[in-house]
């Protein structure tokens, strides 16, 4: 096929099954929703005559990039790559786009903050730090995740078997214990971990529609990656969104050479151990009442959700999986002034199942989807590698 | 007097309403009446191509220069019924070379302005076109909208004082020993017929002319043409595209509006009322089309429909692809010697204004009425049941984004409300689902709008659904069978369609 995501514009049936799985479109009304910004608009951009095009635009930044339209289409169609693909064309105040710009380059932040965590965790806490972030258009409201830097132990041991580790923003720079289980997880299943020399995955910078900035990202990523693939490395990522745009978005937006042999080696960190059959006698199920939120980029991958089953087996005795809702903060979305109400609006029946009953822990795999529940909720919430690595004996 | 006018018109496509607009223009009183609504004919049933005269550069000459003035003229006139997308002209790996040296003199010949560009160029702008073409040669080609154009005449027309009536047949022509002194028309809604008398009939019904001229008695030898085109779901091209070879089946792609117009093929028929398409000839039609654009058939196809050529053989003359494209005005004094009534048949949609034009000066002659023709000049009406940028009102039919706004001008001082006449304003149900969803939407909008009644919401929707289905079944595969199977889920299971309420009415 010449150039098959024109066609794919042809296979809409305008069914709207994917309207009626759109979580902005169950709560917000004026969105057109996925079928009518992705295939329909998209035939229309091809006429070169079309009066609301500037309207249909603005609603593109709405797009949560969820994928669950995707998912829903029976027909193949993918109508978030649509709206990934346009926002290039989104004319931003300028105001706007310096905002998305400093929201997009977080893995930045991270590497400067994550140097003195101190220092920068007191700042982020600044009402004057906050109202300037105000003044550029980031949500007041919203509670930063804090930095934290840790010394990560890796075994020195030549193994047979090899993964290389990318951390993605959060685990490196917020969370280096979620990084620190993933490595002992490696480890106790037998593989010899190296830590990918790599920073941003690119999914902020894809999702504010900065794509030729994102290119060159998926160009160094995969070249390295590549390498690690070529000696026999596993890719192993933590983080449901890196996973899914190491697996799928560089293929869906890049022509770039080696980028499917990179996507054919990439794994979830818990598809990987219950692929390799790595059991855990140890464990004892300490928990019950368990509740664990599958976030959108894991469904996406359509790898069903192994981290449920591990857990389900080794570490927790009643498990409510959650995978009805998207948490609404859809990375740097929820960090956005205008957006931010209906960020939290969207997550209020999610954060409304999960206050519902006295659980003991609240699990979810992303970084993102977790400060959105425990800013919904006001709960803590654990990535499922940090209980699953505390079974495993020293 | 409510029944007499100067001069009545039959016939509602590009030329009679066209003449109506000429002749307003003029001053001169005058009705038109048309059976249907405008543009149901010939003139909605085309390519949508307004030609820059290139096709015809070989082997019609005189057609070819008037279609480049035309060109011209109607860019100025008409921008909100043309879009100026320009045209390419395309030898493929097996057209004969030697034919675009003739077609090049042609042309310039004719005075039409023929720029080359490398086949490198020209896959660049067109990615989608064959890699083995040989010569490109770009030239003022446009597409046009033929039912806004109708549409449009008539409404220029009437600011002038001028009226048109749609849905009334002509159903006999009264004459006084060889003087035509008008006609008896059959308002098809309420079913009244009515003397209407004037001093002048012009027949301009296209492929119908020769049975309202056998109504005064007279010879009008028109032998239908039938072409079948295609409707693709998007443009893929941004110019017109054409095949450089003499004029065949299947050799032109418009981008037209937010689809792609591909024809045609020609063959004679005995019934201007014959335009249905058949797989076979959809099938004909897309073996050619490969030639120009190889992945043609990884493209939906949305629908197929045929337009009848009103093609006048005066004596014999050639038919078909053969038959020329000029127009023709006869005076049937001069024929037969009956008065007060001429014929204008032949001729093509790009060339409408310069027949309307002729016709109205050789009429004003005989009626002796002063002045002169300004249609070249005064722009037309064309600005209307346009979505208009920035409209809060939801789309009802979303794939043509058709606004309440948009339903509610379409049917602004109609006697009676037909999904198709809006259609043929607004584009609705013109999209990919062919009528799927927007048609009950529009139905339920006008039923709470217009207080219709249950059965003549009903009768509204079944039109609807029928007529789409006519367009679509010569093209039921791929997307547009399964597209069919969600329409047949929609209308006959779960509003069971075929069990409702009738409208004891006409419709």
């Amino acid at each position: 096929m010449s150039d098959n995501r024109k066609e794919m514009l042809d296979f809409c049936l305008k069914c709207s099954i994917c309207h009626t799985q759109c979580p902005m479109v169950a709560k917000n009304p004026s969105y057109p929703g996925p079928k009518h910004l992705g295939p329909e608009a998209e035939r229309l951009r091809l006429t070169g005559k079309n009066p609301s095009r500037d309207e249909q635009n603005k609603y593109l930044s709405y797009c949560l990039n969820c994928k669950r339209c995707d998912e829903a289409c029976p027909h193949g169609v993918k109508p978030s790559v649509y709206n990934v693909k346009n926002k290039t064309s989104i004319n931003n105040a300028g105001q706007e786009s310096l905002r998305d710009w400093i929201l997009a380059h977080n893995d930045w932040w991270g590497r400067i903050a994550g140097k003195m965590p101190g220092v920068s965790n007191f700042f982020l806490k600044n009402p004057f730090i906050k109202t300037g972030m105000s003044l550029l258009g980031i949500a007041p409201q919203r509670s930063f995740p804090a930095y934290k830097s840790k010394k990560l132990k890796i075994a020195r041991d030549t193994k047979d078997k090899k993964a290389v580790y990318f951390r993605g923003c959060y685990a490196r720079s917020n969370e280096p214990d979620i990084a620190q289980s993933v490595i002992k997880l490696l480890e106790y299943a037998g593989y010899q971990v190296e830590i990918a020399p790599l920073g941003c995955c690119g999914t902020p910078v894809i999702s504010n529609g900065l794509m030729t900035e994102a290119k060159k990202i998926a160009e160094k990523n995969i070249q390295t990656l590549c390498q690690y693939v070529e000696k026999g490395y596993k890719i192993v990522s933590s983080c449901p969104s890196c996973t899914l745009t190491l697996k799928e978005e560089y293929d869906e937006f890049f022509d770039i050479p080696g980028s499917k042999k990179v996507s054919q080696s990439v794994w979830d960190i818990f598809e990987l151990l219950l692929h390799d059959n790595v059991e855990f006698p140890g464990s004892n199920k300490k928990f019950s009442r368990v509740i664990y939120h599958v976030p959108c980029h894991l469904k996406a991958q359509g790898i069903g959700t192994p981290a449920a089953n591990l857990i389900r087996k080794y570490v927790v005795n009643s498990l409510k999986v959650m995978d009805k809702y998207c948490c609404g903060i859809s990375g740097t979305f929820g960090f956005k002034k205008e957006k931010y109400d209906l960020s939290m609006k969207i997550g209020n029946d999610l954060f409304e199942e999960i206050k519902k009953e006295p659980y003991s822990l609240v699990l979810t795999d992303c970084g993102t989807c977790k400060l959105q529940i425990e800013q919904g909720t006001g709960l803590h919430v654990i990535h499922p590698v940090v209980i699953l690595a505390e079974t495993i004996e020293k | 007097m409510g029944n007499w006018f100067k001069v009545i018109i039959i016939g509602g496509g590009a030329t009679g309403t066209g003449i109506l607009r000429d002749l307003a223009l003029r001053g001169v009183d005058c009705l038109l009446l048309e059976k249907e609504d405008f543009a149901t004919g010939t003139s909605g049933r085309f390519h949508g191509l307004l030609h820059s005269g290139a096709r015809y550069a070989v082997k019609d000459p005189h057609s070819a220069e008037e279609c480049i003035q035309e060109n011209k003229i109607l860019k100025q006139i008409a921008p909100g019924c043309v879009e100026d997308t320009g045209g390419l002209f395309v030898a493929t790996g097996e057209d004969d070379l030697a034919y675009s040296e003739k077609w090049l003199e042609g042309c310039k010949n004719a005075g039409i302005e023929v720029q080359e560009i490398s086949p490198q160029e020209a896959l660049l702008e067109e990615p989608r076109l064959a890699k083995n073409i040989k010569k490109v040669y770009r030239v003022p080609d446009a597409a046009i909208d033929g039912f806004r154009l109708c549409a449009a005449n008539v409404r220029s027309a009437e600011k002038k004082g001028a009226q048109a009536r749609n849905y009334t047949e002509v159903i006999d022509i009264i004459k006084e020993g060889n003087k035509v002194k008008g006609v008896i028309a059959k308002d098809l809604v309420t079913g009244k017929e009515e003397e209407i008398y004037c001093d002048m009939i012009i027949n301009a019904a296209g492929a119908w002319a020769g049975k309202i001229a056998a109504m005064a008695g007279v010879d009008v030898n028109i032998v239908p043409d039938k072409g079948v085109l295609v409707v693709f779901n998007h443009r893929f091209t941004k110019n017109v595209i054409n095949r450089l070879r003499p004029p065949g089946d299947g050799d032109i792609f418009v981008p037209h509006g937010s689809v792609t117009i591909f024809g045609t093929t020609s063959r004679e028929t005995t019934d201007p009322e014959d335009n249905g398409a058949t797989k076979e000839d959809v099938l004909a039609l897309l073996g050619e089309g490969r030639k120009l654009i190889p992945d043609l058939d990884e493209i939906r196809l949305i629908r197929a429909f045929a337009g009848v050529r009103p093609l006048y053989q005066p004596d014999g003359g050639g038919t078909g692809r053969n038959a020329t494209r000029d127009f023709s005005l006869i005076d049937h004094e001069k024929e037969a010697g009956i008065t007060g009534m001429v014929s204008v048949v032949g001729g093509k949609l790009t060339t409408f204004r310069l027949m309307a034009n002729a016709v109205s000066d050789y009429v004003c002659t005989i009626l002796k009425i002063p002045g002169e023709s300004v249609t070249d000049q005064e722009p037309l009406v064309d600005d209307f049941c346009r979505l208009k940028p920035n409209s809060k009102k939801e789309f009802l039919c979303q794939c043509e984004q058709v606004t309440e706004d948009m339903l509610l001008e379409a049917v602004e001082g109609k006697k009676r409300i037909s999904l198709s006449d809006v259609r043929r304003l607004t584009r609705l149900g013109m999209g990919p689902c062919q009528g799927t969803f927007c048609t009950f939407r529009a139905a339920g909008f006008y039923q709470k709008q217009k207080k219709l009644s249950v059965s003549q919401v009903n009768a509204m929707l079944e039109e609807h659904v029928q007529e789409r289905w006519k367009g679509n079944h010569p093209v039921l595969w791929g997307g547009q069978a399964q597209e069919a199977e969600i329409t047949r889920g929609v209308y006959l299971s779960l509003l069971n369609l075929d069990k409702l309420e009738r409208c004891d009415g006409n419709v």
